[in-house]
């Protein structure tokens, strides 16, 4: 906890100035709270409460609006991070970029114009109860949050939770000799554990299990943790049905139904972003045609193929200024990004923002830069395994978590527990070791704060591509006797088209309005007084209305509105003499 | 002229109409003809609106305080109670150890009449407990919880204000139906002030596209359009109403506008593909509360929820996309939707999607798929009714006309109409189509109770059938124990087993002196040795498939030791059974 506070004053001190840290941490749940009391204080903020997490724990969201011109005609960005404990360490990226976006305000032209253009919304945490299990000690990943549930269907719940058993303050794994074992030592790394591939002749020797005891005696092992629906897939989108771990029923979660409700409640957010372990901006998502409403319900699976050019080159902008190579996940069942996307009709930009790389090369001379992980790695090989490791050039069969490991070997972090043995009370003689936790998922500090710079970069970059439709009047022609032809064009510029073609199918994008407000005296012919635009193309989208006026005596006063939820306002005044 | 007797009759003192000189003939069994004086007198000839429906319900409470019990489980968007009325004998123990039915009405606003079903129901149960065998056992031995309106605002609005018969469907909560921003800013007008919303029709002499029936001037029919250019003079303009939000649609954004059967979490589909499905499952508290409710009551065996119209007893899926429900399941839905037909003259059971339409998100499909429990849609009332023989009938009027006068129709006149000028608007009352006459309104009440009843009547009854303990020698004994389920319904649905909803069924033997070396499921009835045995605690022996329908399961557990043991069956859809055993 300390050294948390302590990082976190010297963000303070430095905040003044919308500079970047150097280092970025995690925040627990006080250091959060700190951040967001902190942010409170400032004019551009409202924090607001999103209710309390299964767990009881609060859940926040932030606005950030400037107080220059008219707020209820800007569009929005909301920000999402935070959706399940292992990613805690996102929710640093978001308060940072609040913090950056607060303190330079008013003194960097760029922020101050991107804030006076576009309100911010944020959720930091959604997954607070996860992110609380991040300062547990001992220390574990815990991916589940929500309602309890009896996984292994004793009758009992939470009986079988995950547990520290040898005592060093990290849930880790144990591996078993056992004959019905399905794994095996990669020879690639014996660190590294392999499931055999008994297509090849493998046999398995070991069973793997999540580090924890038999309390129920059921044979299995640390099967079933108290709190463990897992809250970013009690979304309605493509949801589990019976599933405990999707929770009862979708919005199950308090945290869901109250994110659901602010969405709802939000018309004017054109664009989110989400820091999580999905991603749709590196990778090549997963996109379908639309067949139009399905008779049978089937579910559709991918982004629209119109999106998907829009989302290819937000990708393509995206990796030029992060140069991120983390695909992440692809949609999965009941998330938060995909309820956004398929039935908000929001784009939503899934942002995985980093991985252990897995392109790691190994050295090929002897050098004398050998570290003491790689001599551990040598000492601890038997012979067959050094064989097997010899070989491992022409095997393409090394395993993912090896290739993690030599990256993790060559940047010095000490990301593994080396497996040591221990008496188990009901296993007999186990190995404990494996991945610490947050090892594979945590970026640490250093790279924190330099993947935040870039991703707050990022998002300054985005708010011109929000779309801003624009009204150009085209022509106002006197036909005589007081009759003028009047035609303006909407325009929009921007890349985002006024909203998705998932947002026309689920009829959640929001059309823009065009008002014609005549004077006293000015009658229409032809043509509507209120008109709306269901759609608007982006980069260079163009829809143009028409009517006849009839202005009888002084006509001034004539105009012409565009009013919009999501994507501004303007007006164009006739002058008619 | 009845409804002004029935009010002197209440105001009669009690004691002078029951001392009446008739009272010996009327001690026959209930609903026979001859039968005594109720405790609680209702008039089942008619609907009634939500506040009567309480009134109802809570009368009956009074009258039978031990029996009847009432629990606010909501509110509805516009404040109004969704009340459970709970029937429990607190003397056979208290409600949630006990197999229950559920039984709800009118979530549809228009669609009441189940409301009534749901107060016959409550009212047969009472007033023949204690007096006809059959319902005593059944009130004694299970529960029911009765929700009569999912939908109070809407039947409220329905009976209160203006509408035809087929809307007010929805609940209250505004929504943007035309995606202009503005709430509910165009509903349908009641543009002659008579109450109801009828039709538009205007003259349009060779312009039309309706032409009036030959035989009677009150049925329009479409002109056909073929190559003899036949031309109409009449325009229909739809539901009676005017543009108010000047779009240029007419009625596009009425009241609420979304369908909370389309709400549910089991094959919910969103709103571009299923209409009124809401943002997300069970987005209207009316829904929320229920679906709740139902997660904290695992005793809930049975399912009927009541709609109207078409004679139909409905069972899922609602979407092709699902399949096929398990056989086993099939065998008990089938045999009492082929009873309900046989109760239900001119009603007829069938599949969802494959019969009505598809229905993405609806109750009874949550209630079977998501918590595995058997359940029926009633869609209440059918025209089949009222022309048994729909060869001889002439068209729709012919009833009105002979069994109503004519009462039910709004014959056409003329209105001004701001927008179409000089129109005319006419056809049925709101109260006629949907909802059965007066006089057939006791027979649809009474029958589907007794369909209620039939469907209650076959939740799960445990029993252990033998209990023995073999001695091995030594100080080792085999108990051998058959469980048998009386009723048709499974203690676990296939469906509960297949997708592990709710707890599985648990075997148990215990005895102070007892240690259980082993048991399991007996898979041979003749062979003993053949046991499925279990990998460990085998004391309490759990069964995902618990005891099927009319079907029994023969355990057999070897035990050292001797003296009193107890084996059990414990299970959420039927009570616990224990028997005391001993080993000499």
């Amino acid at each position: 906890m300390l050294p948390v506070l302590i990082s976190l004053l010297a963000g303070l001190v430095c905040a003044s100035a919308p500079q970047a840290e150097e280092e970025l941490v995690v925040l627990d749940g006080a250091a959060l709270q700190a951040v967001l009391v902190e942010l409170g204080a400032s004019a551009l903020v409202e924090v607001s409460g999103l209710g309390r997490s299964r767990g009881g724990r609060a859940i926040q969201t932030l606005k950030l609006s400037s107080a220059v011109g008219d707020e209820t005609a800007r569009p929005a960005i909301l920000v999402v991070a935070g959706l399940d404990g292992p990613h805690a360490y996102t929710t640093s990226m978001a308060v940072s970029f609040l913090r950056q976006l607060v303190a330079g305000y008013g003194r960097d032209e760029r922020i101050t114009s991107f804030l006076d253009s576009t309100t911010v919304y944020c959720l930091p945490r959604l997954d607070v109860d996860g992110a609380a299990a991040r300062f547990a000690q001992p220390l574990a990943e815990v991916m589940g949050t929500g309602r309890g549930i009896d996984n292994d269907r004793d009758g009992l719940r939470g009986e079988d939770p995950p547990a520290d058993v040898n005592g060093d303050g990290w849930v880790t794994r144990m591996r078993v000799v056992d004959p019905e074992g399905e794994w095996i030592i990669d020879p690639a790394d014996p660190r590294a554990m392999k499931k055999a591939d008994r297509a090849a002749g493998e046999v398995g020797r070991f069973k793997n299990y999540g580090e924890g005891y038999d309390r129920d005696g059921d044979e299995r092992v640390a099967e079933d943790a108290p709190l463990d629906a897992v809250v970013n897939r009690n979304f309605p989108r493509n949801w589990t049905e019976n599933d405990g771990a999707a929770g009862r029923y979708p919005t199950d979660e308090p945290g869901v139904l109250a994110m659901c409700d602010f969405i709802l409640a939000h018309t004017d957010i054109a664009l989110v972003l989400a820091y999580g372990d999905e991603g749709n901006l590196v990778g090549k998502p997963e996109t379908q045609k639309d067949a139009g409403p399905s008779e049978r319900g089937s579910v559709v699976t991918g982004i629209f193929e119109e999106d998907a050019k829009v989302y290819a080159e937000l990708g393509k902008r995206y990796r030029k200024i992060t140069d991120n190579k983390s695909e992440g996940l692809g949609e999965q069942p009941g998330s938060l990004q995909g309820w956004l996307y398929h039935h908000r009709g929001l784009f939503t930009l899934n942002i995985s923002p980093w991985a252990v790389p897995l392109d790691a090369k190994a050295k090929t001379e002897e050098g004398g830069d050998e570290d003491e992980q790689g001599a551990l790695l040598k000492n601890s090989k038997t012979s067959a395994e050094q064989d097997d490791a010899e070989s491992q050039d022409d095997s393409p069969e090394a395993s993912d978590d090896s290739k993690r490991l030599l990256w993790l070997d060559q940047n010095g972090i000490e990301a593994h527990v080396p497996w040591t043995r221990f008496d188990h009370p009901e296993l007999g003689e186990v190995e404990i070791g494996g991945f610490k936790p947050y090892a594979l998922v945590e970026p640490g500090p250093a790279r924190l704060a330099k993947i935040t710079a870039v991703h707050f970069e990022h998002l300054l970059s985005l708010a011109e591509l929000l779309p801003r439709p624009s009204l150009n009047l085209i022509e106002l022609q006197d036909l005589d006797s007081g009759l003028f032809e009047v035609s303006v064009a909407l325009s929009n510029r921007a890349l985002l088209p006024l909203f998705s073609r998932a947002g026309e199918r689920s009829r959640t994008g929001s059309p823009v309005q065009v008002h014609l407000d005549l004077p006293q005296g000015a009658e229409l012919i032809a043509g509507s007084l209120r008109t709306l635009v269901h759609g608007l193309e982006g980069a260079g989208g163009r829809k143009e209305l028409r009517w006849l006026i009839r202005f009888s005596g002084a006509g001034s006063g004539a105009q012409i509105r565009l009013e919009s939820k999501h994507a501004g306002r303007t007006k164009v005044a006739l002058e008619v003499n | 002229m009845q409804a002004l007797l029935c009010a002197l009759a209440l105001l009669l003192p009690q004691g002078e109409s029951q001392a009446t000189p008739d009272a010996p003939l009327q001690t026959g069994p209930d609903g026979l003809a001859l039968h005594r004086p109720k405790k609680v007198d209702i008039a089942f000839n008619r609907l009634y609106d939500d506040v009567e429906i309480y009134a109802l319900l809570d009368k009956i409470l009074a009258a039978y305080p031990k029996l009847v019990s009432m629990q606010v489980i909501g509110q509805s968007i516009e404040g109004r109670e969704l009340r459970v009325y709970t029937i429990n004998n607190p003397d056979t123990g208290i409600d949630t150890e006990k197999p229950a039915m559920w039984i709800d009405a009118n979530v549809h606003g228009n669609e009441i009449q189940g409301g009534e079903v749901a107060v016959y129901l409550v009212w047969y149960l009472m007033e023949n407990y204690g007096t006809t065998e059959r319902v005593t056992s059944l009130v004694d031995e299970f529960v029911f919880y009765v929700l009569p309106m999912v939908n109070p605002d809407g039947r409220h609005h329905w009976i209160h204000e203006v509408h035809s018969p087929h809307s007010s469907r929805t609940g209250y909560k505004p929504t943007d139906n035309d995606r202009d921003g503005a709430f509910d800013e165009d509903p349908a007008d009641d543009l002659d002030g008579d109450g109801n919303i009828t039709m538009m029709r205007k003259y349009a002499p060779g312009e039309g596209t309706h032409r009036i029936n030959q035989d009677d001037p009150r049925i329009m029919e479409r002109v056909p359009r073929d190559d003899r250019h036949l031309r109409g003079d009449w325009l229909m303009l739809g539901w009676e109403g005017v543009d108010n939000d000047g779009d240029g649609s007419i009625n596009e954004d009425g009241f609420g506008g979304y369908d909370m059967n389309r709400a549910w979490p089991a094959l919910w589909r969103p709103e571009f593909i299923q209409y009124g499905a809401g943002p997300y499952p069970l987005f209207w508290p009316e829904t929320r509360c229920i679906a709740d409710f139902l997660h904290e009551h695992s005793n809930v065996a049975a399912v009927q929820s009541f709609h109207n119209s078409g004679g139909m007893i409905l069972r899922g899926p609602g979407g092709e996309i699902f399949g096929k429900y398990p056989r086993k399941d099939l065998q008990v839905f089938d045999e009492l939707g082929r009873d309900g037909e046989l109760m239900l003259p001119f009603y007829d059971y069938m599949i969802i999607w494959k019969d009505l339409y598809s229905v993405f998100g609806g109750f009874v499909t949550w209630t079977y798929e998501g918590l595995g429990i058997i359940s029926f849609t009633n869609e209440l009332m059918t025209s089949a009714r009222l022309f048994p023989d729909k060869e001889k009938a002439p068209d729709s009027h012919w009833f009105d006309d002979n069994l109503h006068l004519g009462a039910g129709f709004v014959d056409w006149h003329p209105v001004n109409h701001p927008f179409y000028g000089e129109i005319e608007l006419g056809g049925f009352r709101k109260d006629v189509g949907r909802v059965p006459p007066s006089f057939l309104i006791e027979e649809m009440l009474h029958r589907n109770a007794l369909f209620c009843i039939k469907h209650a009547a076959a939740m799960p009854r445990v029993e252990i059938k033998s209990a023995l303990v073999t001695p091995l020698g030594g100080d080792l004994a085999a108990v051998d124990v058959i469980f048998e389920n009386l009723s048709l319904i499974p203690t676990r649905t296939a469906r509960a087993a297949q997708e592990g909803i709710g707890a599985a069924d648990c075997f148990t033997l215990e005895g102070p002196d007892i240690v259980v070396l082993a048991g399991g499921f007996r898979r041979d009835r003749w062979r003993p040795e053949r046991i499925d045995l279990a990998e460990h605690e085998p004391a309490r022996l759990l069964s995902e498939d618990g005891i099927g329908s009319r079907s029994q399961v023969r355990l057999r557990w070897i035990v050292r030791g001797s003296g009193p043991l107890t084996v059990g069956w414990s299970g959420q859809k039927a009570r616990d059974v224990q028997q005391a055993l001993a080993i000499p």
